[in-house]
């Protein structure tokens, strides 16, 4: 299959189960949202190495946020729900508590499955602090330097899928970052995904395992131009540069309608193919066929 | 629906077991045939009012024109449902109410949802002493759920109260908050005498004039976020008006009552 003359190949992306909350973080200003979000985020682009993913969602204009201040969504996925109880409580508490001006609300309130994440955090107030509730949720109220901070009690918590890919082989780096900048701004249009990786784009693909004992993730050597005299190699000929987006979200029509449209926005002179990475369908449960993607949903265009 | 229509002048009534939840499958004549205390003696329902049933899907409802009956007690212990006073009820509205719905057009008397724990009440009116107090005798007050009056109210509202929320859209009387264990006590217009007296942890929110006791100390001035939270469910779910100038604005916090614990709170608004 060819889109806008780049060779999609027939593949798949393999992706897994993961669960995932929302953090809706406010701020007396979009500047300060923004901060948090950039602490709450960081160290957080695979779960094998950072124990969660997370990113931007979207920025909430004040008249989506529920104290009417601008603010952020933020999405954070691990393996289970103990996990991202536990590194909720870790980003709340050091990077959202800590920024100025900040409040952090529940962004899935339907959710069944809750952690208890502003009702522990609430013991930084040494005694001082207080809750509120409020149509039915527990909020506190912990004394800061600065003022107050108000966090909400419990967090939801959902299934999510983890792992969505595809990888763009390009001539140059060049050509493969202004490939991957469009496909990243528009998935940004996609709601419930995050990409977890430095803006949206991971340059170090990894597959399963390695020479080495104990390293459970290593480089993925078939795409590395500089290894193409020396192993198996998958580039063509004039491929000089592969960069990989990583798509975590709440759906697996999430995660497909964002491939999809990153796809498609990758599809660009320079380009040479895009394929997805999998481990031969045996360790993924969700698995993104690209040629699928692209054949339900056709281009308007 | 069940609608009760005043037929007599009758004072005094007990409106206690008159619940939605009660006559949800009821006939009209077996609704007719509820006692009622009338003081010391009791009274057939459909002595006082005449009634009419009307079947209705959903949550059981009871509409009550009281006419110049004054019905005290109306939804104590109510669980669910709704009940519309198309006039002025009693004392002891929604008294220990655990949930559903209270809608009063008119105004109330004393102790309007008293130890409450769950539920809604809505005055349009005003209501008088202890509305989300505690009743005769009792220690603490509410304990849960929401009470807005859209008038103004009586002496020591939210006293003794635990949590929730009673929201004032006049004035409040002398001690609002009183005794205050925790909970919110939000008043739109001023306050009288002695405000947040012994209160322990609740806060007392005030929008118009307040003079405090000594026993409350100034903290600072600042905009406490989940003000804004509660403003705005108060203006949007629960169609409370509050004046589009008090969603600005900062808050002097003073901390009392320093004859109780002190760390209770009454937030007095001005304009930024």
């Amino acid at each position: 299959m060819r889109i806008a003359g780049v060779e999609v190949e027939d593949t798949f992306a393999e992706a897994f189960p993961m669960k995932g909350a929302r953090v809706i973080v406010t701020a007396a200003n979009e500047r300060w949202a923004l901060e948090a979000a950039r602490s709450f985020t960081g160290f957080a682009t695979s779960v094998i190495g950072c124990k969660c993913e997370a990113g931007l969602e979207r920025p909430l204009p004040a008249r989506e946020t529920p104290d009417g201040r601008p603010g952020v969504s933020l999405l954070l996925f691990a393996f289970d729900t103990e996990s991202v109880g536990k590194r909720l409580l870790e980003r709340v508490g050091q990077c959202v508590l800590t920024c100025p001006t900040t409040a952090c609300y529940d962004g899935l309130p339907a959710a069944q499955r809750r952690v208890n994440v502003g009702g522990r955090l609430r013991v930084f107030g040494d005694r001082h602090q207080a809750s509120k509730m409020i149509d039915g949720r527990r909020y506190w109220r912990v004394p800061v330097m600065e003022g107050e901070f108000l966090v909400q009690e419990s967090f939801g918590v959902e299934a999510g899928v983890g792992g969505g890919n595809f990888l763009v082989l390009a001539e140059t780096v060049e050509r493969a970052l202004a490939a991957c900048e469009a496909a990243v701004e528009a998935i940004r249009a996609v709601r419930d995904v995050i990409l977890p990786f430095p803006g949206g784009v991971v340059r170090s693909g990894s597959k399963v395992g390695s020479s080495y004992e104990g390293l459970p993730a290593s480089t993925n050597e078939a795409y590395c131009p500089t290894l193409r005299a020396a192993v198996e190699t998958r580039l063509p000929p004039d491929v000089g540069s592969v960069l990989e987006v990583v798509i975590d979200g709440f759906t697996e029509a999430a995660v497909a309608e964002a491939m999809r449209v990153g796809v498609r926005a990758a599809a660009r002179p320079g380009v040479r193919a895009i394929t997805a990475g999998n481990y031969g369908g045996k360790l993924g449960k969700f698995h993104f066929r690209l040629h699928e993607l692209l054949e339900s949903f056709p281009d308007p265009s | 629906m069940i609608t009760l229509t005043g037929r007599a002048e009758a004072h005094g009534v007990s409106g206690e077991g008159l619940l939605p939840e009660s006559f949800a499958a009821a006939a009209e004549s077996e609704v007719a045939r509820t006692r009622l205390r009338f003081g010391a003696e009791t009274a057939e329902l459909g002595d006082l009012f005449h009634v009419r049933t009307a079947p209705g899907a959903g949550e059981p409802e009871l509409r009550i024109e009281p006419g110049g009956v004054r019905l005290h007690g109306l939804g104590t212990g109510m669980t669910r449902g709704r009940i519309v006073v198309a006039g002025n009820a009693g004392d002891r509205l929604g008294a220990a109410m655990v949930g559903g719905e209270i809608l009063v057009e008119g105004s109330c008397g004393d102790c309007t949802g008293g130890e409450m724990t769950g539920g809604f009440i809505r005055v349009h009116g005003d209501a008088g002493a202890r509305a989300g107090g505690a009743l005769a005798g009792g220690p603490r007050g509410m304990a849960g759920g929401v009470i807005l009056v859209h008038g103004s109210v009586g002496d020591e509202a939210g006293a003794a109260m635990r949590r929730g929320l009673v929201a004032i859209g006049g004035s409040a009387a002398a001690r609002a908050g009183f005794h205050a264990i925790a909970g919110t006590v939000l008043v739109l217009g001023g306050v009288g005498e002695a405000p947040a007296m012994a209160t322990k942890r609740g806060s007392l929110v005030v929008f118009g004039e307040a003079r405090l006791l000594p026993t409350f100390r100034y903290a600072c001035e600042y905009e406490p976020t989940f003000l804004r939270l509660l403003l705005r469910y108060l203006s949007g779910p629960l169609a409370f008006a509050v004046p589009e100038r008090f969603a600005r604005g900062r808050f002097r916090r003073f901390a009392g009552d320093f004859s109780q614990l002190g760390k209770g709170e009454i937030l007095l608004w001005t304009d930024a």
